[in-house]
């Protein structure tokens, strides 16, 4: 099987996809296999014995990549790391351990992480993110997808706003590193200090200065978020009927009125998804922290930091894993935590409209 | 705008009636063209407010170094084409910088990550909306669910697995897969992580499929296997196109999951986490190169998200509004 193993690890284009596409075909035939196992099922009791065949490739994956994780990952934040001997050099039969780790040590990582001025910086950052970004999002959304709403070039105007949504957030971190650029010798300065320039504010040292940071990344997530935000809301507003609107003016409600009163309530559920989903995306925020490198200047997330705190901790000897696995656990666990009411909302919402078919 | 005045013809015999709205006196209807010209206006500064970013990084990457250096892109040209040749085929027989081995990488990812979570949650939906045993809600819940897992608690569990396996106390479980220092590293985390959202699109879509089609093909005596490769793949091709462009776009613009599964491995980086390392080598010098890198990252999910926009906008619907 060595040839299969050379491919796999093959460095050429042409290697590297047509591996990707073997996976694929070969993946379809398990899959095709198994279907033909589910015709073959014995009759009796086949309905059931189906389902479980049905099932059986999703549930593995979910095992594998969902149930088992989670699971290692709560054990990790309430275990011990390895201890390594001091001044120790591995050898073949001195694997410098002192200790092999994963014994239990109660709330240990988790006070570390509630006593660590990083970690609260970045809990505290993490929040602003998630009390700022989804509601600016929305209501820029929301105010684009109105006034937009049945003007001539609809759908231009749309994709204008709906493009940042395929750009990646490093791809944008690029890109508003340009607009927030300060003036050097030997570069200019971005548009924004340009534009500050002109009404003799500024220049400002937007993404380095320690206290504003999380603010001006904020303002990149707006940016990509707010055409999901169009899209959505543009489509429950066509949903609102007219007749009602029309009801609304002839009994005298201005165009305000008529937005507050009869707009917004029929459009509250998909407001709440936007509102929900953009907040889930705030509390893992990753890639612009780490593309923008704003964890060196006061910027630092959960989501970062639990990554830097894992990549720091090095590999470990043993199965015990490093202290920094065991504090990056722990952190992960605080994102778990933040988000389940998030997704407890959505479930139970769903539940309902499922109750409700 | 005209075409929002309420206009009846006043013929026939019924008496006319003038519906009061606004528009309709000479002051509302300047009101109203007013209100739409300015709600034109915010629309346009809205528009141009958010194009401009990508637009001046799409300028700036075609200006040298001496351009970029003394002006800001709004100044335009003189434009050059050697920062793109220098990221595709080379500069002076030089493509040492080159991204394409890096779009590889995200290609070779992304077809796997794609393609496999659709197949596997097209026949768990199938099983959870079609084939009738006890439980089946309570599952469908319990995998919508695990969406509340974040990437932060499931990956590096998941890269332990692959590159050691699983095991309890000596006893080897599951042996390690093979597929560490390959990119099936991540496009197994890509596949795994998606199931959630995948199963659900597809639950909803499958849902709405009248039941009389799957009746009437039981009783002309098709097994399961069979209805699901005949009658439901070729009716579910929307819900798998949406969903495949929605994961398609993820999954080349991530940086989390990359970043831990190639586990810093340069040969199997897909091309966000090579920007990454762009942004942060040239950030002393050499940075007039990150627009042109940029772009080259962004312009295949552009060209996916552009010519794909409806698939993408009827899953996103899917997947929020109905649910």
């Amino acid at each position: 099987m060595s040839w299969l193993h050379d491919w796999a690890h093959a460095s050429g284009a042409f290697g590297k996809l047509s591996f990707a596409l073997l996976v694929v075909i070969a993946f379809l035939a398990v899959i095709g296999l198994l279907l033909l196992l589910v015709d073959r099922a014995p009759k009796r009791g086949q309905e059931k014995v189906q389902a479980l065949l049905f099932l059986l490739p999703a549930f593995v994956l979910i095992v594998i990549g969902l149930l088992g994780p989670i699971v290692t990952t709560a054990i990790s934040s309430f275990t011990s790391a390895e201890v390594r001997k001091k001044n120790c050099i591995k050898t073949a039969v001195n694997s410098c351990l002192q200790s092999k780790g994963g014994s239990w040590t109660g709330l240990d990582n988790w006070r570390w992480a509630f006593g660590n001025s990083d970690v609260i910086h970045a809990l505290v950052n993490t929040l602003k993110w998630t009390l700022i970004a989804p509601i600016v999002a929305t209501v820029v959304g929301l105010a684009y997808a109105v006034v937009i709403d049945r003007i001539r070039g609809e759908a231009f105007a749309k994709a204008l706003v709906f493009l940042p949504t395929a750009i990646s957030f490093v791809g944008a971190s690029v890109i508003w590193g340009l607009m927030y650029k300060q003036p050097s010798e030997n570069a200019p300065s971005g548009l924004i200090n340009v534009v500050l320039g002109w009404v003799g504010a500024g220049p400002i040292n937007f993404p380095t200065n320690n206290s504003t940071t999380t603010y001006w990344l904020i303002v990149v997530m707006i940016w990509i978020q707010a055409g999901f935000a169009t899209v959505l809301l543009s489509a429950a507003i066509k949903g609102v009927p007219t007749e009602l609107l029309e009801a609304a003016r002839i009994d005298g409600a201005n165009a305000w009125q008529a937005f507050r009163k009869v707009t917004i309530p029929s459009i509250r559920p998909t407001l709440i998804v936007v509102l929900v989903t953009i907040s889930v995306a705030t509390l893992k925020v990753f890639d612009l922290v780490q593309a923008f490198g704003a964890n060196q200047h006061g910027g630092d997330t959960l989501a970062n930091l639990m990554f830097t705190t894992w990549k720091q901790g090095g590999i470990a000897v043993g199965g015990g894993g490093t202290v920094g696995d065991h504090h990056s656990a722990t952190l992960a666990m605080i994102i778990f935590l933040l988000v389940i009411p998030f997704v407890a909302f959505q479930v139970r919402q769903m539940v309902r409209t499922r109750a409700g078919r | 705008m005209t075409d929002t005045e309420l206009v009846i013809p006043p013929s026939g015999n019924a008496p006319v009636t003038r519906v009061p709205v606004r528009a309709d006196t000479s002051v509302g209807r300047v009101r109203s063209a007013l209100t739409s010209r300015a709600a034109s206006l915010v629309a346009l500064v809205i528009g141009v407010l958010w194009t401009i970013p990508t637009a001046g990084i799409f300028i700036q990457s075609f200006r040298p170094k001496t351009g970029q250096d003394s002006a800001g892109w709004w100044h335009g040209g003189p434009f050059t084409l050697d920062f793109y040749r220098q990221l595709t085929t080379g500069l002076h027989g030089n493509n040492a910088s080159s991204l394409l081995p890096y779009i590889t990488n995200s290609l070779a990812i992304v077809i796997p990550a794609a393609i496999i979570p659709m197949a596997v949650a097209a026949m768990a939906a199938y099983a959870l909306v079609w084939i009738d045993f006890k439980g089946r809600d309570w599952i469908f819940v319990a995998i919508f669910a695990l969406q509340v897992v974040p990437l932060q608690v499931a990956a590096v569990p998941l890269l332990r697995f692959v590159v050691s396996g699983w095991h309890v106390g000596s006893t080897t479980i599951v042996p390690t897969l093979g597929l560490a220092g390959t990119v099936g590293a991540v496009w197994l985390a890509h596949a795994c992580f998606a199931l959630p959202l995948a199963v659900f699109l597809m639950h909803n879509f499958m849902s709405e499929i009248p039941k009389d089609i799957l009746e009437a093909a039981r009783i002309d005596g098709a097994s399961h296997g069979q209805i699901f490769r005949t009658v439901m793949l070729p009716l579910l091709r929307p819900a798998l196109a949406a969903f495949g462009i929605f994961q398609f776009l993820w999954v080349w613009n991530d940086l989390f999951v990359g970043s831990v599964m190639s586990g810093g491995s340069d040969t199997i980086s897909p091309i966000t986490v090579k920007i990454n390392n762009l942004i942060g080598a040239t950030s002393g010098a050499g940075g007039e190169v990150l627009p042109a890198a940029a772009f080259i990252s962004i312009v295949v999910p552009l060209i996916v998200f552009l010519s794909l926009q409806r698939f993408f906008v009827r899953g996103l619907l899917a997947g929020s509004v109905k649910g």
